[in-house]
Protein backbone atom coordinates (compact mmCIF):
# COMPACT_ATOMS: atom_id res chain seq x y z
CA UNK A 1 0.00 0.00 0.00
CA UNK A 2 3.02 2.39 1.01
CA UNK A 3 4.58 1.70 -2.05
CA UNK A 4 1.52 2.23 -4.28
CA UNK A 5 1.20 5.61 -2.69
CA UNK A 6 4.86 6.58 -3.35
CA UNK A 7 4.69 5.77 -6.94
CA UNK A 8 1.28 7.66 -7.19
CA UNK A 9 2.93 10.93 -5.92
CA UNK A 10 6.49 10.84 -7.90
CA UNK A 11 3.39 10.44 -10.87
CA UNK A 12 1.84 13.50 -9.79
CA UNK A 13 5.58 15.25 -9.01
CA UNK A 14 6.68 13.93 -12.34
CA UNK A 15 3.44 15.30 -13.84
CA UNK A 16 3.72 18.74 -11.94
CA UNK A 17 7.45 18.94 -13.70
CA UNK A 18 6.29 18.27 -16.59
CA UNK A 19 3.71 20.88 -16.83
CA UNK A 20 6.26 23.24 -15.08
CA UNK A 21 8.94 22.72 -17.81
CA UNK A 22 6.06 22.96 -20.50
CA UNK A 23 5.20 26.35 -18.98
CA UNK A 24 9.20 27.77 -18.22
CA UNK A 25 10.64 26.66 -21.36
CA UNK A 26 7.09 27.79 -23.48
CA UNK A 27 9.45 29.77 -25.81
CA UNK A 28 12.82 27.81 -26.58
CA UNK A 29 11.10 24.52 -27.17
CA UNK A 30 9.01 23.68 -30.36
CA UNK A 31 5.38 23.82 -30.26
CA UNK A 32 4.87 20.27 -30.68
CA UNK A 33 7.28 19.21 -27.56
CA UNK A 34 5.49 21.74 -25.30
CA UNK A 35 2.22 20.85 -25.71
CA UNK A 36 3.33 17.15 -25.17
CA UNK A 37 5.15 18.14 -22.15
CA UNK A 38 1.81 20.15 -20.60
CA UNK A 39 -1.02 17.09 -21.93
CA UNK A 40 1.48 14.56 -20.69
CA UNK A 41 2.16 16.49 -17.35
CA UNK A 42 -1.64 17.15 -16.47
CA UNK A 43 -2.54 13.95 -17.94
CA UNK A 44 -0.08 12.21 -15.02
CA UNK A 45 -1.32 14.60 -12.39
CA UNK A 46 -4.79 13.75 -12.76
CA UNK A 47 -4.16 9.77 -13.15
CA UNK A 48 -2.27 10.14 -9.84
CA UNK A 49 -4.24 12.13 -8.13
CA UNK A 50 -7.36 10.22 -9.20
CA UNK A 51 -5.84 6.85 -7.65
CA UNK A 52 -4.23 8.25 -4.68
CA UNK A 53 -8.33 9.15 -3.80
CA UNK A 54 -8.84 5.70 -4.40
CA UNK A 55 -6.49 4.37 -2.16
CA UNK A 56 -7.84 6.47 0.53
CA UNK A 57 -11.40 5.39 -0.01
CA UNK A 58 -9.97 1.84 -0.40
CA UNK A 59 -8.39 1.95 3.13
CA UNK A 60 -11.75 3.19 4.79
CA UNK A 61 -13.91 0.58 3.37
CA UNK A 62 -11.94 -2.64 3.24
CA UNK A 63 -15.37 -4.59 2.54
CA UNK A 64 -15.85 -2.70 -0.42
CA UNK A 65 -12.14 -3.22 -1.85
CA UNK A 66 -13.45 -7.29 -1.20
CA UNK A 67 -16.87 -6.76 -2.92
CA UNK A 68 -14.83 -4.81 -5.88
CA UNK A 69 -12.40 -7.81 -6.10
CA UNK A 70 -15.00 -10.62 -6.58
CA UNK A 71 -16.84 -8.54 -9.28
CA UNK A 72 -13.46 -8.21 -11.29
CA UNK A 73 -12.61 -12.09 -10.86
CA UNK A 74 -16.21 -13.20 -10.89
CA UNK A 75 -15.89 -16.08 -13.69
CA UNK A 76 -19.14 -14.97 -15.50
CA UNK A 77 -17.85 -11.38 -15.63
CA UNK A 78 -14.41 -12.54 -16.43
CA UNK A 79 -16.35 -14.67 -19.72
CA UNK A 80 -18.55 -11.30 -20.02
CA UNK A 81 -15.41 -9.68 -20.70
CA UNK A 82 -13.86 -11.25 -23.14
CA UNK A 83 -16.28 -12.30 -25.11
CA UNK A 84 -17.46 -8.75 -25.69
CA UNK A 85 -13.57 -7.80 -26.03
CA UNK A 86 -13.46 -10.24 -28.93
CA UNK A 87 -16.56 -9.46 -30.44
CA UNK A 88 -16.00 -5.98 -30.37
CA UNK A 89 -12.57 -6.48 -31.96
CA UNK A 90 -13.70 -8.62 -34.97
CA UNK A 91 -16.40 -6.00 -35.58
CA UNK A 92 -13.80 -3.31 -35.68
CA UNK A 93 -11.82 -5.25 -37.57
CA UNK A 94 -14.67 -5.28 -40.41
CA UNK A 95 -15.25 -1.03 -39.68
CA UNK A 96 -11.86 -1.01 -40.50
CA UNK A 97 -11.52 -2.43 -43.52
CA UNK A 98 -15.30 -1.09 -44.87
CA UNK A 99 -13.18 2.52 -44.07
CA UNK A 100 -10.34 1.38 -46.64
CA UNK A 101 -12.79 1.15 -48.97
CA UNK A 102 -14.49 4.22 -48.55
CA UNK A 103 -10.96 5.64 -48.48
CA UNK A 104 -10.47 4.25 -52.11
CA UNK A 105 -13.70 5.41 -52.90
CA UNK A 106 -12.72 9.25 -51.68
CA UNK A 107 -9.60 9.30 -53.11
CA UNK A 108 -7.67 9.32 -50.17
CA UNK A 109 -3.50 8.75 -50.31
CA UNK A 110 -2.66 5.56 -50.90
CA UNK A 111 -0.69 5.04 -47.83
CA UNK A 112 -4.22 5.42 -45.94
CA UNK A 113 -6.03 2.62 -47.67
CA UNK A 114 -2.38 0.12 -47.25
CA UNK A 115 -2.52 1.05 -43.32
CA UNK A 116 -5.98 0.12 -42.84
CA UNK A 117 -5.75 -2.38 -45.17
CA UNK A 118 -2.12 -3.64 -43.03
CA UNK A 119 -4.20 -3.07 -39.61
CA UNK A 120 -6.87 -5.88 -41.04
CA UNK A 121 -4.00 -8.08 -42.12
CA UNK A 122 -1.97 -7.70 -38.93
CA UNK A 123 -5.44 -8.76 -36.55
CA UNK A 124 -6.34 -11.64 -39.00
CA UNK A 125 -2.63 -12.90 -38.13
CA UNK A 126 -2.82 -12.54 -34.82
CA UNK A 127 -5.86 -13.87 -34.14
CA UNK A 128 -4.21 -17.54 -36.07
CA UNK A 129 -1.72 -16.93 -34.14
CA UNK A 130 -2.86 -16.85 -30.48
CA UNK A 131 -5.55 -19.45 -31.79
CA UNK A 132 -2.65 -21.98 -32.73
CA UNK A 133 -1.14 -21.21 -28.77
CA UNK A 134 -3.66 -21.47 -27.14
CA UNK A 135 -4.56 -24.79 -29.32
CA UNK A 136 -1.33 -25.84 -27.76
CA UNK A 137 -1.79 -24.65 -23.77
CA UNK A 138 -5.46 -26.19 -23.50
CA UNK B 1 -28.94 -27.40 -17.91
CA UNK B 2 -31.17 -27.50 -15.65
CA UNK B 3 -29.92 -27.39 -11.83
CA UNK B 4 -31.18 -27.32 -8.34
CA UNK B 5 -30.00 -24.66 -7.18
CA UNK B 6 -32.17 -22.52 -6.21
CA UNK B 7 -34.23 -24.68 -4.26
CA UNK B 8 -31.18 -26.04 -2.14
CA UNK B 9 -30.69 -22.23 -1.58
CA UNK B 10 -33.90 -21.79 0.10
CA UNK B 11 -33.69 -24.94 1.65
CA UNK B 12 -31.19 -23.54 3.93
CA UNK B 13 -32.61 -20.05 4.21
CA UNK B 14 -30.05 -17.98 2.32
CA UNK B 15 -30.33 -15.09 0.02
CA UNK B 16 -28.52 -14.91 -3.33
CA UNK B 17 -26.13 -13.02 -1.64
CA UNK B 18 -25.08 -14.84 1.11
CA UNK B 19 -24.87 -17.57 -1.30
CA UNK B 20 -22.32 -15.44 -3.30
CA UNK B 21 -20.55 -14.18 -0.43
CA UNK B 22 -19.82 -17.72 0.93
CA UNK B 23 -18.72 -19.01 -3.25
CA UNK B 24 -16.88 -15.47 -3.35
CA UNK B 25 -18.69 -15.07 -6.92
CA UNK B 26 -21.08 -11.88 -7.93
CA UNK B 27 -24.83 -12.40 -6.87
CA UNK B 28 -25.73 -11.80 -10.46
CA UNK B 29 -23.88 -14.87 -11.34
CA UNK B 30 -25.78 -17.35 -8.66
CA UNK B 31 -29.02 -15.27 -10.06
CA UNK B 32 -27.95 -16.08 -13.83
CA UNK B 33 -27.46 -19.69 -12.87
CA UNK B 34 -30.47 -20.55 -10.86
CA UNK B 35 -31.72 -19.10 -14.11
CA UNK B 36 -30.21 -21.78 -16.00
CA UNK B 37 -28.79 -18.90 -18.49
CA UNK B 38 -25.11 -19.56 -16.90
CA UNK B 39 -23.21 -22.89 -16.86
CA UNK B 40 -20.52 -22.42 -14.36
CA UNK B 41 -17.39 -23.86 -14.98
CA UNK B 42 -16.25 -26.53 -13.06
CA UNK B 43 -14.48 -25.24 -10.45
CA UNK B 44 -17.70 -23.60 -9.35
CA UNK B 45 -19.60 -26.28 -8.91
CA UNK B 46 -17.20 -28.19 -7.33
CA UNK B 47 -17.56 -25.23 -5.19
CA UNK B 48 -21.12 -25.60 -4.63
CA UNK B 49 -21.03 -29.11 -4.58
CA UNK B 50 -18.79 -28.81 -1.57
CA UNK B 51 -21.17 -25.43 0.34
CA UNK B 52 -24.14 -28.00 0.27
CA UNK B 53 -22.86 -31.47 0.77
CA UNK B 54 -24.41 -32.78 -2.24
CA UNK B 55 -22.82 -34.34 -5.24
CA UNK B 56 -22.90 -32.00 -8.18
CA UNK B 57 -25.37 -34.58 -10.36
CA UNK B 58 -27.99 -33.51 -7.74
CA UNK B 59 -27.24 -30.08 -8.01
CA UNK B 60 -27.11 -29.80 -12.03
CA UNK B 61 -29.06 -31.81 -14.00
CA UNK B 62 -27.89 -32.85 -17.37
CA UNK B 63 -29.96 -33.91 -20.40
CA UNK B 64 -28.61 -35.69 -22.95
CA UNK B 65 -29.79 -33.80 -25.86
CA UNK B 66 -31.74 -35.93 -28.47
CA UNK B 67 -30.68 -35.57 -32.18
Amino acid sequence: MKRMKGLYIAFIVLGLCFAAASLIFWEAIPYSLGTMLMCSGSGMVAIGLTQLLMLRLNTKDPAQVRRKEIEVNDERNVAIRRRAKALSGDALQWVVMVAAWVSLACNAPLWVTLGMTAVFVLKSVLEVYLAARYQREM
Amino acid sequence: MKNRLEELRKARGLRQEELAEALEVSRQTIGSLENGRYNPSILLAFKLSRYFGVAIEEIFIYEEELS
